[in-house]
């Protein structure tokens, strides 16, 4: 990576000046969608969990209501990845077409819904399955430590699982970080494709956009000091950077084929009419 | 030679002033927020509030590599904001702890 994560930041912010009403607007739909949606699943939960615990008089045992409900807190909660999975293809887009100068608009945030969302989804879950993955040994363990009632050696063991696991997410995350952006600027590529190009393109850069996520801290602590408002501004600018990193990275076409077909001979060009 | 020495008034119609850079509202809102944030910094949670959301705009306004002059100022109203903040609550928490310890028993 030749440039800089201060000359992408300057750049993000230069792109954002006149965009923040987009982005901002953009923030507050996306996050009153799920907060609605985790309201629900909140209350749905405390529902179930009275009529579960018999608290509710005449209602104790009666299983099948209990059940009912945590159907729903699980509805509720898969509703909420695929609403994250797809909304995302949309923020990209607007940062996307913010970043290349090209007028971007509310109606882009349904970009997920529009193109093929299917395939979106089964993006999502592929990355979240591939972290997920380095959680096993972690509980394997969390399991065995429980049985032998936490002697030395598992807590030992548990320490270094989960260090692994916290290593393993990190680096599997850089890994697959531009896969949500190849494919949102090419949504005819396959899931896989989109993964393998990722990881092509993160190969050497890892180290440079873990510095760039790092960068973000303090302003994330700031973000939690203002109980959350300042975050509709702070995760434009985030997104913002992550596009003109990906912008960056991605392979430029270097000339259009036509300019090789092209004859540049003197006769030609002599007898070219201008 | 005449003709070098003559001033051509016409260059002179057309010569503009340059251009003003735009204003930045987000270095405004930074001031604002900053000022906000003293005011209301015996308030705890005004004076976080605010403060933090100062130091986010003004850091957010810098596109240039220096801060523009409400940004500067935003940014540190914003922090004297905070600092005041502290202030406040290590007073109400010292002021609470020394009564307890006046009545004779703080732990």
């Amino acid at each position: 990576m030749k440039i800089s994560s201060k000359e992408l930041k300057k750049r993000a912010k230069q792109k954002l000046q006149g965009n923040y009403g987009l982005c901002v607007g953009v923030q507050l739909i996306i996050n009153a969608i799920i907060s609605i949606v985790l309201i629900i699943t909140f209350f749905a939960g405390l529902i179930g969990g009275i009529l579960g615990s018999g608290s509710v008089y005449g209602l104790s045992g009666n299983m099948a209501e209990y059940i009912i409900i945590i159907a729903i807190v699980v509805v509720s909660m898969i509703l909420m990845v695929v609403l994250v999975s797809l909304f995302t293809p949309g923020t990209l887009r607007i940062y996307l077409n913010i970043s290349e100068n090209k007028p971007a608009h509310i109606s882009d945030l349904l970009y997920g819904f529009k193109n093929k969302p299917h395939k979106f989804i089964g993006l999502s879950l592929i990355i979240f399955l591939l972290v997920m993955v380095w959680s096993i040994p972690y509980y394997v363990v969390l399991a065995v430590a429980e049985i032998t009632d936490f002697i030395p050696v598992m807590i030992v063991l548990l320490i270094i699982t989960y260090l692994l696991l916290l290593i393993g997410v990190t680096i599997t995350s850089l890994y697959v970080a531009q896969a949500t952006f190849i494919f949102v600027e090419a949504p005819d590529k396959g899931v896989f494709r989109c993964l393998k190009e990722s990881v092509e393109m993160m190969k050497g850069n890892k180290g440079s956009l873990f510095y760039i996520n790092l960068s973000f801290f303090g302003l994330i602590l700031l973000g939690y000091c203002s109980l959350g408002i300042a975050y509709l501004w702070i995760m434009p600018y985030m997104y913002a950077t992550l596009t003109e990193y990906y912008n960056e990275l991605k392979p430029k076409m270097i000339l259009e084929p036509e300019v090789y077909l092209c004859d540049s001979s003197y006769e030609s060009l002599k007898n070219q009419e201008f | 030679m005449d003709q070098d020495n003559q001033i051509n008034l016409d260059d002179l119609s057309t010569y503009q002033q340059p251009l003003k850079n735009k204003q930045n509202n987000m270095a405004l809102a930074s001031l604002i927020m900053g000022i906000i944030g003293i005011v209301t910094s015996c308030c705890c949670f005004g004076g976080l509030i605010f403060g933090s959301l100062g130091i986010v705009f003004a850091l957010l306004s810098k596109t240039q590599d220096r801060f523009e002059g409400n940004a500067l100022a935003g940014l540190i109203t914003s922090i004297i904001g905070l600092v005041f903040t502290a202030i406040v609550f290590i007073l109400f928490v010292g002021s609470g702890l020394m009564k307890e310890l006046a009545a004779g028993g703080g732990f």
